[in-house]
């Protein structure tokens, strides 16, 4: 990565304003950002939105076909299918959101020390390649292993492989631009740490980390959704999308609905957030494209 | 584009066609003297009186043998024995074993192997150990002869010798059974009926069994785990499939032939597919049961524990776990419905809310926190959990669920410290109904508490003393009282709630015949057609 | 610059890794909730019982020693042994992992087959059709679980079209087809994935490399747009794809995992779930041993091979 990326922080109102305009002009973003908007309507909305309590057992309507009332059908469990697909959506959303946040708080802080602290840095980006050397999901199956398997510890699970590639990254913005000639005056004029990182090191690194975040919460949906197959997700009482599909695979010739319909859901929000993802790299940094590190 | 028939079974002939063209059919065309089959969990660990679970038993029924057997009707019939005598005093019992019984590596079967083989095994089995407390010397007399010499007449020393379920007394060579009873075995010799092959074992993927050739069976027929035992195959492998689906889609597509337990709900398709037949073989079934732990809060108060019964309901349990009427049957009976100890008494299996409330209120429920541990692994092992925290919540319990898969359940399940530190207040669990036959084989209701009873910890002299004087009851009508007795006593004092019973048809390939009627799955007897 | 100077630096800089690795396979496990002690000492265990059996596993040990132990003998290539089978957790490792190597090289094989094309058509006829529809199929194939995946083709091209088996794995020695013809589907099921990663990573590549001077150099002689593309560009534009083809072996090793469970095949990742369900420590140790430095050599050749695709990096 080069100066040339270094770009200039986006203050001015007006700046804002053509951003967001330029936003909107896209329309791999706009695809994005509509599909998300919406499913957030649905989950903060859901309790409007659900007809049954989602977490009610009728174990002798299990496998009901839709009706006026079960519109979706039931489950094995005799819960009713629509109701779990609008509570899943926080429960996915939310996944997606604390895993990314999570990650990117965790990588960026670790990434800004090993750029900033030159002995720590040694030690920090061996510690981190040697956990890039285990695949994620081996390290979140042994750490659900470890902690047990709740919306808290399967976000950190989760969480904790991505780690290293954030560090890694913020690590590199953090050495090109320690090296800019502005940058080394400031130090030299005695400017102190926290305002040398929010005045140059965070501008230069907000539009990589943000893509890397979507790149990041799409991934982690998709995980949940393996874990539970795996048989070690989250408990079925709080429904979640992942782990809907992994308790349908039973009923997939049976009941098709039960895997489509979260399946369904899953795809679209993921594809939504990828498209995002893509449309702001390229908008926002077409060197980014490039990149490696942010296919996913 | 599949709804138009013509046009899927002329892309079906297309592939068939393209099938044969590349790939010769030999997976499917499998010879007709090998049986694949899945069974509802792979064999990991080998050593039968380690590995405590079914997994372990089936695999010992493979290869050992047992000194007597229990028939279909339950009743005991000697299979290695050949004839025995018991002295008029009771407390002297001579065993004589069958003529030329070998072991797989060849030696013969002695009295010498009979021994260290019951001593080893004695010291993991509970229903064992209370038999050697009432030993005062085994000892041999020649080679194929040996003694039991009681200290006082045991009523159980026949029933504990052909327990049919695990741990098993299985006989293995003397230099074996030297083995510590906590370390496992590490080469499986038996004179059982099919030799293991232990350099094609790929623990918790596949265990290969082969035909024993020099296996002296009986001349009776099959009778559930007695009777002959005649191989008609040449290999058996056991293999596992994560995937239920995938074993059912594979058993239809012909790559196996035996599925053990396709969960209830796929039982249709399978029985509607071509070629495979769903049928039920074990007499017994199984049983599942909801536990509470007696030595956490607030499980410790038997007001609570009672609340949690009269808040469940067996059909809503049943209904979740297993789905179709047809294969389940609500039930009180601890010793299971249709064995000689069956009995009703205790509990109507109804929820009664009100009085649930009440003796809640009673026990002095302040919201404790009740933490449920659930297994994930199966409908049959999840269903009832989530139903019982949502009957629980009902009532006002404070219920914290917590998922794992049943391995992990059972490391968590042996803890016995307060819920704030990693204990348990409440989990459901299922068990052959073999198991819980015998008052005193039967774990759940093991009330020497803390110190050496079963997960959840129940204690209560009474229930002790009434087990040992059903060990010691010679009548088998004076031993059905006793047995009704004691399930009265651990519905006061609320041991466990069973679950009710169920059936679990297994699923196989129609080239399959003459399997045999037992609690287990055995591959001796069975034909496979071509 | 020698060569062979640069194998050794960077072969070198590879045992910190490995360390680091070993580090965390170690620690994971032992702060870890589940007991193996407990499943092993069975249902009628007493506390003196699991006692013995914990300092017979040297279980009981301050942890620094356990480490220690761990690794003097992780050194002399001793990966303990399976608390659960009691089988050398190499020997464990060696049975299973013939399948899981082969549907990872089938997967990398047929996804450069068909991605490089793929994502060189895209770019040559940029904004066509098929540049449209691989960039949908890489989208979506990315937003699916990869079980979901494996169902469908089992459902589509073995209960429909009874193709291919629907489960199992067959070794190379019986035969060439049979083994194949057990792969096709867990190939194809991994391969949704990779095929639309390298596709995506070839055209972009592609894309950049044919707005540099060189290529424009080629195309102001007169050469044809073909020769353009296959000769000149796609040479130039093989680094990051072969990058991410070392990049995506992290990733495949996680669709293995899923892919293994769905068709049964006896691998790696069938093991590492069962170990990490049954608390095996010993044997998710050597398995994540066994996974980060097959990850660490893969990195390393794919950095070498660099040597041979850029000439750039090749003369620093």
């Amino acid at each position: 990565m080069t100066a040339t990326t270094v770009i200039a922080p986006a203050s001015s109102p007006v700046d804002v304003w053509t951003l967001v305009r330029k936003l909107l002009r896209n329309r791999t973003i706009l695809f994005g950002l509509g599909v998300l908007i919406l499913l957030a309507l649905v989950a903060i909305f859901a309790s409007v939105l659900w007809t049954v309590d989602p977490a009610a057992l009728k174990p002798r309507l299990r496998l009901r076909s839709p009706s006026a009332v079960n519109w979706l059908g039931t489950d094995n469990l005799g819960r009713d299918i629509w109701s779990r697909l609008i509570y899943g959506s926080r429960v996915s959303l939310v996944v997606g959101a604390v895993v990314a946040i999570l990650a990117v708080v965790a990588g960026s802080a670790l990434g800004l020390i090993a750029g900033m602290v030159r002995w720590i840095d040694n030690v920090l980006m061996r510690m981190m390649d040697g956990m890039m050397a285990i695949p994620a999901i081996l390290l979140a199956i042994a750490l659900i292993g470890g902690l047990g398997a709740n919306l808290v510890t399967i976000c950190i699970a989760i969480a904790v492989p991505e780690i290293p590639r954030v560090a890694r990254m913020v690590r590199s913005v953090v050495l090109t631009v320690r090296e800019e000639a502005y940058v080394e005056a400031a130090v030299s004029m005695g400017t102190r740490l926290p305002v040398l990182v929010i005045r140059h090191i965070v501008p230069n690194i907000l539009a990589p980390l943000i893509v890397q975040a979507t790149y990041i919460a799409s991934s982690a949906i998709l995980i949940e959704a393996s874990l539970s197959f795996l048989g070690i997700g989250m408990p079925d009482e709080i429904p979640s999308w992942g782990n809907m599909m992994a308790d349908a695979r039973l009923y997939f010739q049976i009941r098709p609905g039960l895997m489509l319909f979260p399946g369904i859901c899953i795809a679209l929000t993921v594809l939504g957030i990828n498209r995002l993802g893509d449309g702001l790299r390229d908008m926002l940094d077409p060197r980014l494209a490039r990149s490696v590190g942010g296919v996913k | 584009m599949f709804n138009d028939f013509s046009r899927r079974s002329l892309l079906k002939a297309g592939a068939a066609g393209l099938a044969t063209g590349i790939m010769p059919r030999i997976a499917r065309a499998q010879s007709s003297r090998v049986i694949r089959a899945v069974m509802h969990a792979p064999l990991r660990a080998t050593d039968p009186l380690i590995n405590t679970a079914w997994t372990g038993r089936n695999h010992g029924l493979n290869i050992y043998d047992t000194l007597f057997s229990t028939d279909s009707k339950f009743q005991i019939r000697p299979q290695m024995v050949e004839a025995y005598e018991v002295s008029a005093d009771k407390l002297t019992y001579t065993f004589k074993l069958r003529s030329g019984l070998k072991f797989h590596d060849g030696a013969p079967v002695t009295s010498a192997d009979v021994i260290p083989s019951l001593q080893r095994w004695a010291k993991r089995d509970t229903m064992g150990s209370r038999m050697m407390s009432f030993i005062a010397e085994l000892k041999p007399v020649d080679e194929r002869t040996f003694q039991l010499v009681l200290k006082s007449p045991y009523g159980q020393v026949l029933p504990t010798l052909a327990k049919p379920s695990s741990i098993m007394p299985f006989i293995m060579p003397a230099r074996l059974a030297a083995q510590a009873p906590d370390q496992p075995v590490t080469e499986f010799v038996g004179s059982g009926p099919f030799r293991f092959i232990a350099s094609e074992f790929r623990p918790g993927n596949r265990a290969v069994y082969e035909r024993n050739a020099d296996y002296v069976s009986r001349d009776e027929p099959s009778d559930g785990l007695a009777g002959g035992k005649i191989v008609k195959i040449d290999r058996y492998e056991w293999i596992s499939m994560p995937d239920f689906q995938t074993a059912a889609n594979a058993l239809v597509n012909k790559e196996i032939d035996f599925l053990e337990a396709a969960p209830h709900d796929i039982l249709p398709s399978l029985a509607a597919a071509k070629d495979v037949v769903v049928a039920d073989y074990n007499p017994l079934g199984f049983m599942s049961v909801c536990r509470m732990n007696w030595q956490s809060e607030p499980f410790n108060r038997p007001e609570i524990r009672q609340a949690v019964m009269y808040a469940s309901d067996q059909t809503d349990w049943l209904d979740a776990q297993v789905g179709n009427p047809e294969y389940y049957q609500t039930s009180a009976a601890m010793f299971g419905v249709t064995t000689p100890l069956g009995s009703e008494v205790g509990w109507n299996t109804k929820s009664d809310v009100a009085r649930a409330k009440d003796l809640l209120k009673k026990g002095g429920y302040k919201g404790e926190k009740v933490v449920m541990l659930q297994a994930t692994d199966s409908p049959l092992l999840s269903g009832s959990s989530t139903v019982t925290a949502q009957k629980l919540r009902a009532i006002g319990m404070n219920v914290e669920v917590q998922t794992m898969d049943w391995g992990s359940l059972l490391a968590r399940r042996v803890k016995q410290d307060s819920t704030a530190n990693g204990g348990w207040s409440i989990t459901h669990w299922v068990t052959t109904t073999t198991e819980l036959m015998n008052p005193l084989a039967n774990t759940l209701l093991d009330t020497r508490g803390k110190a050496g009873g079963f997960f959840g910890w129940p204690e209560d002299t009474e229930i002790e003393g009434l087990r040992n004087t059903f060990a010691l009851e010679p009548s088998a009508d004076a031993q059905k009282a006793v047995a009704e007795a004691i399930q009265k006593r651990a519905y006061d004092v609320m041991t466990h709630i069973p679950g009710g019973q169920f059936r679990q048809p297994v699923s196989h390939s129609k080239a399959l015949k003459n399997i045999v009627r037992a609690p287990a799955p055995l591959f001796w007897n069975v034909e496979k057609t071509a | 610059m020698a060569i062979a100077g640069v194998l050794l630096k960077r072969s070198v800089s590879v045992v910190p890794v490995l360390a680091v690795v070993a580090l965390i396979a170690f620690l994971l496990l032992r702060f870890s909730s589940g007991d193996p002690v407990a499943q092993l000492a069975g249902d009628n265990a007493d506390p003196a019982a699991i006692a013995a059996i914990r300092a017979r596993l040297g279980l009981d040990q301050p942890l620094p020693v356990q480490f220690l132990q761990w690794l003097w003998r992780l050194l002399q290539g001793d990966l303990g042994i399976s608390i659960v089978s009691n089988q050398p957790v190499l020997t464990l490792i060696g049975q299973r992992v013939g399948p899981t190597l082969a549907v990872s090289l089938t997967t990398i094989i047929f996804s450069v087959l068909v991605g490089v094309p793929i994502g060189v058509l895209a770019a040559w006829r940029r904004g066509g059709w098929l540049d449209r529809f691989a960039m949908w199929t890489s989208v979506t194939g990315f937003a699916v679980p990869t079980f979901a995946i494996g169902y469908f083709w089992i459902y589509l091209l073995s209960m429909q079209l009874g193709l291919f088996p629907v489960q199992g794995y067959a070794s190379l020695s019986q035969g060439v087809g049979l083994f194949l013809w057990h792969l096709a589907l867990p190939t194809l099921t991994l391969s949704l994935v990779y095929v639309a990663l390298i596709a995506r990573v070839a055209r972009t590549s592609l894309l950049e490399v044919l707005n540099e001077d060189f290529v424009r150099t080629a195309r102001a002689k007169g050469l044809p747009e073909r020769i353009v593309v296959f000769k000149h560009a796609l040479r130039n534009a093989a680094v990051p794809i072969v990058s991410i083809v070392g990049i995506g072996v992290a990733l495949l090793i996680g669709g293995v995992v899923v892919t293994e469970s769905v068709f049964n095949l006896p691998g790696l990742g069938r093991l590492t779930v069962d170990s990490v369900l049954a608390r095996d420590y010993p044997v998710i140790q050597g398995i994540i041993m066994v996974f980060g430095g097959a990850y660490v050599a893969i990195n390393l050749l794919v950095d070498i091979s660099y040597t041979f695709f850029d000439p750039r990096i090749s003369a620093q």
